[in-house]
């Protein structure tokens, strides 16, 4: 008998299953997500998710309460450049790495360019380093690193510089990477953490050329661990046995290069930023040693000209970061902590700390580049104090962290603009309103009004650039240079040209005094009376120009 | 898929709800746009929930235990390529959509110079819906039209985000590169990595001029060189594939699981719910004329595939039975389900065929100036080797515009 062919009509029953319709070959449906969600939330609890909420209502809320910083404006002014050419032209004498500046870009051409748009990706990276400060949990302890985070989320320094568009957060974030990444190659050895090693060394190259000092600090802090570990030993001062392999260190290496030569070369049209990487160093070197105008020589100590014993950052963190400054002097008992990461962190900070008060350039936002290591050591202060001041202990670090949070409510909703906090600096004054919304609110009504005309007749007009960019008929002129027709629907002028430009214009005006920023003088606003009637109901022109002759 | 299946009949629904009320309501406004929009949305998670997606997870249970173990390289990295197309991907979609369209100064710029005409086109048709012209409307750049001959459902979309007060500049790049990111998954879960690197490197052997000159640049914008990228030509600058290349694959992928690798088990659970894919397939004349034959094709092809089958069943009856056999077939019914028992194939495309037929005439009429363009189809042995521009001897010219 010949084999029979198979029988195609006849159903062959599916074979028993103890998963419901096929557990293994199915998409994870909606309850099962909702499951899995609900174990993860159960092995982590909620505390996470309330840092994590805190730190972004701190952030988020009331966002464009400031008007856009000094550095912001020219952050903001780059990336209308990087449009307008298709790539950043990086020049190391002149300003930071690239990819801050990519990064805005996406974000304003997804949201517009406004503020909101401008500090988004920032905000959105300073709660990322609250989200990364709790995965030091294998290293330092669960409640170490939820205090740190904790402390972190409410701190005035890390919401207030986390509301800017700058790049110190970006040089944070990836600091506590590469840290992190450092910790983890040592207690655990996995290729995960190599890729946080090589990808947080990478982000700092691609962020600001400072990165050299924390690179500095991290490899200096090892022989200091070493010696500090022969005087007192470490329990756990044996490192991992190393799972990686040299598959894994190219792969990281390789991925890092194409990053750094990727932005710094312009996306591949501007070749010769890729120079940028050494050349930096010569600039930015004399930058530091002269300060640039950012010297804080009043906080000097013993010799006023020898600035390396300098406590303005001491002053700094002793008048906003309390849990910074509790962190600090545990650090002095650093030989106290049994373990080998809270104690690299404590001997990494400080040097960071020593490294930024050499430096005669002093700008307040670097604070938050080199004070998070003392966050654990704030979380780690249970750890060292003994057990029988552990409710003192408790009772301390919540008043410093109400403090912590008063001050940044205090800093950051009410006196976000007053240069008497030193926190705020160079700071744009809410005086520039009295230009931007009229002309914002024209706009906004007809777009002719873009195409009003404006000439800004003093140095340093920061923001406006930026905050100005779509009108195209502004012009921006600097000391001695004036328009051949100073009339125009609107003017700024230095205090000392104000003489010499009413004199030539022929226009009517309403006027008002305009100060950008502290360390300038006042300037004055002049809106035509034609085009801004509106503004001003109850109001006779106070300015009419007769002309030469 | 779930998400692509959920996107696709968003900006599908929404588009189509927008052209009935516009239609009904003699022209759009800010109303029915809300209106079609929340229909949109409702629709779209409606489909979510609906999709049935087939990966296969890993049964990461029996795995050794992570931290000791280490599998060699090749293995560890496998997705290494994986990473690397989604970063030549990002590229093309970030250089493409983000400078797609900005102001510099007085003037509205646009980088690609391939897009120029086809942009300006494009707004103007977007700003013309967002104006609440009557639907179907009269062509507005060509006066002797009776009707828009276009399919121009991205637009009407993106007028849809217009009327509810979204910058168009903003509407256009945030399509273009989530319609990026659709098209990017669509390509994978097609044709895996490859797939996505013969759609994004499809440019052809003139871009080989690279590794002579060492310098970015457009090899093929002359106009010697008839064959041209597709992202950058087609994909960027005709809309319609924004929409169509990711819709046309998910139901590829969906007649494919359907027909060929849902097991007998599961064929309850299809991959897309039937009134998703009648939806997609229904509606694409509004979107893009040409995906729509192509796939009409396709369903042609799965139907005739089965009688091909029930051909060779057939003809092996009668090697094995003779006359004698095919009579006794003939007069047996019973027999009947040896030949005709599995037809599942055909009875989802004919379905799928009938059901379309009311819809799918309805917008290749309206896109059709009422079928009065006949221009739609033409048949162009040869393709462009004899026209002045790129005429070049039989071999020349295919190796040349070789892709």
């Amino acid at each position: 008998m010949n084999p029979q062919p198979p029988v195609t009509r006849m159903r062959i029953a599916a074979r028993t299953s103890s998963g419901e319709g096929g557990a293994l070959a199915d998409f994870p449906r909606l309850c099962n997500q909702l499951d899995a969600w609900r174990t993860r939330l159960a092995e982590t609890g909620w505390t996470p998710w309330l840092i994590l909420g805190l730190a972004v209502f701190l952030r988020f809320f009331l966002l464009g309460i400031k008007p856009p910083h000094f550095d912001e404006g020219i952050n903001g002014w780059f990336v209308d450049q990087i449009m307008k050419n298709g790539f950043y032209k990086y020049d190391p004498t002149n300003y930071h790495g690239p990819l801050h500046f990519y990064v805005l870009l996406l974000s304003q051409t997804l949201f517009g360019r406004n503020v909101w748009a401008l500090r988004l990706p920032v905000v959105l990276v300073s709660i990322s380093c609250v989200w990364l400060a709790l995965k030091f949990e294998p290293f330092v302890g669960r409640a170490v690193s939820r205090m740190a985070a904790l402390a972190m989320a409410v701190s005035p320094g890390f919401v207030f510089y986390g509301r800017y568009s700058i790049h110190e957060v970006w040089l944070v974030l990836f600091s506590m990477l590469f840290i992190l990444g450092l910790l983890g190659l040592w207690k655990a050895g996995t290729r995960d953490y190599l890729w946080c090693a090589g990808m947080g060394l990478a982000g700092m190259i691609l962020t600001k050329e400072t990165y050299i000092i924390h690179l500095g600090c991290a490899a200096l802090a090892v022989p200091v661990l070493v010696a500090s570990n022969r005087l007192h030993r470490l329990p756990d001062a044996q490192p991992a046995k190393q799972t990686w392999d040299y598959a894994d260190l190219v792969l990281v290496i390789g991925v890092g290069a194409v990053a750094i030569v990727f932005f710094y070369s312009g996306t591949f049209f501007h070749w010769s930023g890729v120079k940028g990487l050494y050349q930096f160093y010569q600039a930015w070197f004399a930058t530091g040693h002269e300060g640039h105008g950012h010297e804080k020589e009043a906080y000097n100590l013993i010799w006023k000209d020898h600035s390396w014993i300098n406590y303005y950052w001491i002053a700094l963190i002793a008048r906003y970061e309390w849990p910074v400054l509790g962190g600090l002097t545990l650090c002095l008992f650093c030989q106290r902590f049994k373990n080998i990461s809270l104690r690299y962190l404590a001997i990494y900070g400080v040097g960071t700390l020593i490294a930024y008060s050499i430096v005669n350039y002093k700008t307040p936002w670097c604070i938050i580049s080199f004070i998070w290591p003392f966050l654990f050591m704030f979380g780690g202060a249970m750890l060292v104090i003994p057990l029988r001041y552990r409710l003192a202990t408790y009772v301390v670090s919540a008043i410093l962290l109400c403090v912590s949070l008063g001050s940044t409510i205090w800093l950051n909703y009410f006196r976000c603009t007053t240069d008497t906090e030193p926190y705020v600096y160079v700071q744009t004054y809410n005086d520039i309103y009295k230009l931007t919304r009229p002309l914002l609110e024209l706009a906004k009504k007809d777009p002719q009004n873009y195409q009003l005309t404006g000439n800004m007749i003093r140095t340093s007009t920061y923001p406006l650039p930026w905050i100005l960019g779509d009108f195209p008929h502004i012009g921006y002129y600097e000391h001695e240079n004036l328009p051949a027709t100073p009339d125009a629907d609107f003017l700024l002028v230095q205090e000392d040209r104000i003489k010499d430009v009413e004199a030539k214009l022929r226009g009517t005006y309403y006027t008002e005094p305009l100060r950008i920023r502290a360390y300038q003088d006042t300037s004055k606003l002049y809106l035509n009376a034609k085009v801004f009637k509106d503004f001003f109901p109850d109001r006779l022109p106070d300015f009419r120009g007769k002309g030469p002759g | 898929m779930k998400w692509l299946s959920a996107g696709l009949v968003f900006v599908n629904l929404s588009t189509v709800c927008g052209l009935l009320l516009g239609m009904a309501g003699n022209g759009l406004n800010e109303l029915s746009a809300v209106l079609a929009l929340v229909s949109g949305g409702t629709f779209a998670l409606a489909a979510y929930l609906g999709t049935s997606d087939s990966v296969t997870r890993h049964n990461v249970s029996n795995s050794p235990a992570g931290e000791s173990f280490i599998s060699p390289p090749l293995k560890r990295y496998g997705h290494v390529w994986f990473w690397a197309m989604a970063a030549c991907f990002a590229l093309f979609a970030l250089r493409s959509f983000c400078w797609l369209l900005y102001i510099d100064g007085e003037q509205l710029k646009i980088q690609s110079p391939n897009n120029l005409g086809d942009l300006a086109l494009h707004i103007t048709y977007i700003k013309y819906f967002a104006n609440g012209v009557s639907l179907w409307p009269a062509n507005p750049i060509y006066v002797f039209s009776e009707h828009l001959r276009y399919p121009a459902g991205m637009d009407l979309f993106n007028a849809l985000f217009s009327f509810i007060h979204v910058d168009l500049i903003r509407g256009l790049v945030w399509t273009g590169l989530l319609a990026s990111i659709a098209t990017f998954y669509a390509f994978f879960r097609w044709a895996g990595m490859f797939g996505i690197a013969g759609f994004l490197f499809n440019g052809g052997v003139a871009g080989f001029e690279f590794f002579n000159t060492l310098k970015f640049g457009d090899y093929q914008g002359g106009k010697t060189i008839a064959w041209k990228s597709i992202p950058l030509t087609m994909f960027v600058t005709q809309r319609g594939l924004l929409y169509a290349i990711p819709a046309g694959l998910l139901l590829l992928w969906s007649w494919r699981e359907r027909f060929f690798r849902i097991g007998e088990r599961n064929r309850r659970r299809a991959p897309l719910p039937f009134w998703v894919e009648l939806a997609l397939y229904a509606s694409m004349p509004l979107f893009h004329f040409h995906t729509f034959l192509a796939l009409s094709i396709v369903l042609v092809c799965l139907f005739s595939l089965e009688l091909f089958n029930q051909l060779k069943l057939t003809l092996n009856l009668i090697r094995r039975e003779g006359v004698a056999g095919l009579r006794s077939f003939i007069t047996g019914i019973t027999r009947w389900g040896e030949l005709f028992g599995d037809t599942r194939i055909r009875k989802h495309v004919a379905l799928l065929l009938v059901s379309s037929i009311v819809p799918a005439t309805f917008f290749v009429w309206l896109v059709t100036d009422h079928f009065h363009a006949r221009s739609v189809l033409e048949w162009h042995p040869g393709w462009v080797q004899n026209d002045d521009d790129f005429a070049a001897p039989f071999f020349q010219f295919w190796l040349m515009n070789l892709a």
